[in-house]
């Protein structure tokens, strides 16, 4: 059959040879950076969602100072007394001012102005406590008690990560029906251009199969190329955000930083990008050839 | 033994033109050596493509090697090809390879050993005068040089069947009668041999061959000399047919 021994008998595709690599690249450099800001998001939310269910937040919300702090003594000691809970922290009222000040702004607030007493409750991660049992017997001994488990934020955070996954895998479809258009537009490009040897391989006996294996050797070259250079790029690109990220030392960034499977699907992407060029251009190949004699 | 090639009421139009072929009927047997002539315009080109299998007729029955070539498949037509050498009247000549590589072609795409194949393709240049020029790119040979090249590339599979067009028409008389040597040489080993040409001389050269003429699309015989080489079956010419 025609190919065999490594022998070749069309020439290097030169329309392909410059510009294909190159467009290959970025499109895979931007499929990378979908695929691990969509993993690293996963990983990040998956983190965020663990740590803030083992945290509640208790606000007592009453407007009589002696109330209020009886209603939170009380709190604290039967939030203590619940087992699962392992730890009960009330914020004083300078701690509970402070953290307004960012929004209300420095010394601006009035010594009258009464503060919720805001307190810190962590679960235990074995324990299967209800929220609403425990909102149920706040309620007995603090009436003004208001007992926050994150639940609503943490789905309204989920919808959004949702959202931001979904697009990145938009992302990387989009990218990789890019590459294999470009491929195929080469690709006819490249049969156009080689049109009279083609015919001539034809009338000398040469199969489709055989014909498009020479393309399909070709465009396994230019799709290894790109893809590597593109994932190069990305992991670049990547490291240095995850070393930003680092330095930012925030405990919300801290999981937004590239595991293991972000590293193997990086690894990966390079080949399945050669791949799809292969098999785009044999697509190509096999299709324009059913129109020859 | 069945018909090396048989076309029966064939017609070939290009788009929605007039028919350049018309009713075209005849039939070949193996070991037979026959000539086409015609005027220019007058089909022979257009009759080659359909015995090469570079194209597939608007009407009418062609039977290569015993397939019907009308209703076979694509994938099937490799094969028949293989055992068709074909010498283009523009040489077709593979600009990017070498001569000895544009030789080796055929036996490569039918998968012949390389070893072998190249001990027969140098030997084969070196017959036709190129044994010097075997590295050189076909853009570097002269016409006639290019026009042997083409004429190696074509017999070196020792085709059962050998369409040439104008095969002596840029190469001096010595080398014309050496190539033609090369043809009867490849028509005693069984290849059926079809050559165009406008070339009388060549056609002088080969008395028992088979003279196919065309005319306007339509196909006519003009000479049948030697009984011990079959003939083609074809049309009688009008002429003959005049008392």
């Amino acid at each position: 059959m025609i190919g065999r021994g490594g022998y070749r008998f069309l020439p290097d595709g030169r329309e392909a040879r410059g510009v294909l690599p190159w467009v290959i690249a970025i499109m895979t450099f931007l499929a990378a950076l979908a695929v691990a800001g969509g993993l690293m998001l996963y990983d990040a939310t998956s983190q965020w969602r663990t740590t803030l269910s083992r945290s509640w937040t208790v606000q007592v919300v009453e407007a009589d100072p002696a109330r209020r702090e009886a209603q939170a003594r009380a709190a604290v000691k039967l939030l203590t007394e619940i087992d699962g809970v392992t730890s009960v922290r009330a914020l004083s009222d300078a701690d509970a001012r402070a953290l307004l000040e960012p929004w209300l702004g420095a010394g601006s607030m009035s010594s009258d102005l009464p503060v919720p007493v805001l307190i810190d409750v962590a679960v235990a991660p074995s324990a299967s406590l209800s929220p609403a049992r425990v909102r149920l017997r706040l309620q007995a001994v603090a009436p003004s008690a208001r007992l926050d488990d994150h639940d609503r934020w943490l789905r309204q955070l989920g919808a959004f990560a949702g959202a931001l996954q979904l697009t990145a895998f938009a992302i990387v479809v989009v990218s990789l029906l890019a590459t294999m258009g470009v491929v195929g537009f080469s690709t006819r490009a490249g049969l156009m251009g080689h049109r009279a040897t083609i015919e001539i391989l034809h009338l000398m006996g040469a199969e489709d199969s055989a014909i498009g294996r020479e393309f399909q050797r070709q465009y396994l070259f230019h799709g290894l190329k790109g893809g590597l250079a593109g994932v190069a790029a990305a992991v670049a690109t990547i490291a240095g955000l995850g070393w930003m990220a680092q330095r930012l030392s925030s405990g919300l960034l801290g999981g937004f930083t590239p595991g293991p499977l972000v590293w193997l699907s990086l690894a990966v992407l390079p080949l399945a990008v050669a791949v799809l060029t292969m098999a785009t251009a044999r697509l190509t190949v096999h299709r324009a050839l059913a129109d020859y004699v | 033994m069945s018909n090396v090639v048989r076309f029966e009421n064939v017609g070939l139009r290009y788009g929605t033109s007039a028919e350049v072929l018309r009713d075209v009927s005849f039939s070949l047997e193996p070991g037979t050596f026959h000539f086409l002539t015609g005027a220019s315009g007058a089909g022979k080109t257009s009759l080659l493509t359909l015995l090469y299998l570079a194209r597939r007729p608007s009407r009418g029955l062609i039977s290569i090697f015993g397939h019907d070539v009308v209703t076979m498949k694509r994938s099937a037509l490799p094969a028949l090809r293989r055992r068709i050498g074909v010498v283009f009247q523009d040489f077709r000549l593979l600009a990017h390879l070498s001569a000895l590589d544009n030789v080796m072609l055929p036996l490569r795409i039918a998968g012949a050993p390389e070893a072998a194949v190249r001990q027969h393709a140098e030997e084969l240049l070196a017959w036709v005068g190129l044994a010097d020029r075997m590295n050189a790119r076909p853009a570097t040979l002269s016409g006639g040089e290019q026009q042997r090249l083409a004429i190696a590339r074509a017999v070196i599979g020792r085709p059962d069947l050998l369409v040439a067009d104008e095969p002596t028409g840029n190469v001096d008389p010595e080398m014309a009668a050496r190539l033609l040597h090369l043809f009867l040489e490849l028509n005693k080993l069984g290849t059926t041999l079809v050559i165009a040409t406008h070339d009388r001389s060549l056609i002088d050269q080969v008395p028992g061959a088979q003279v196919l003429r065309l005319e306007r699309g339509e196909l006519f015989t003009q000479r049948q000399i030697r009984p011990d080489i079959r003939p083609a079956v074809v049309r009688p010419s009008p002429q003959e047919n005049r008392p």
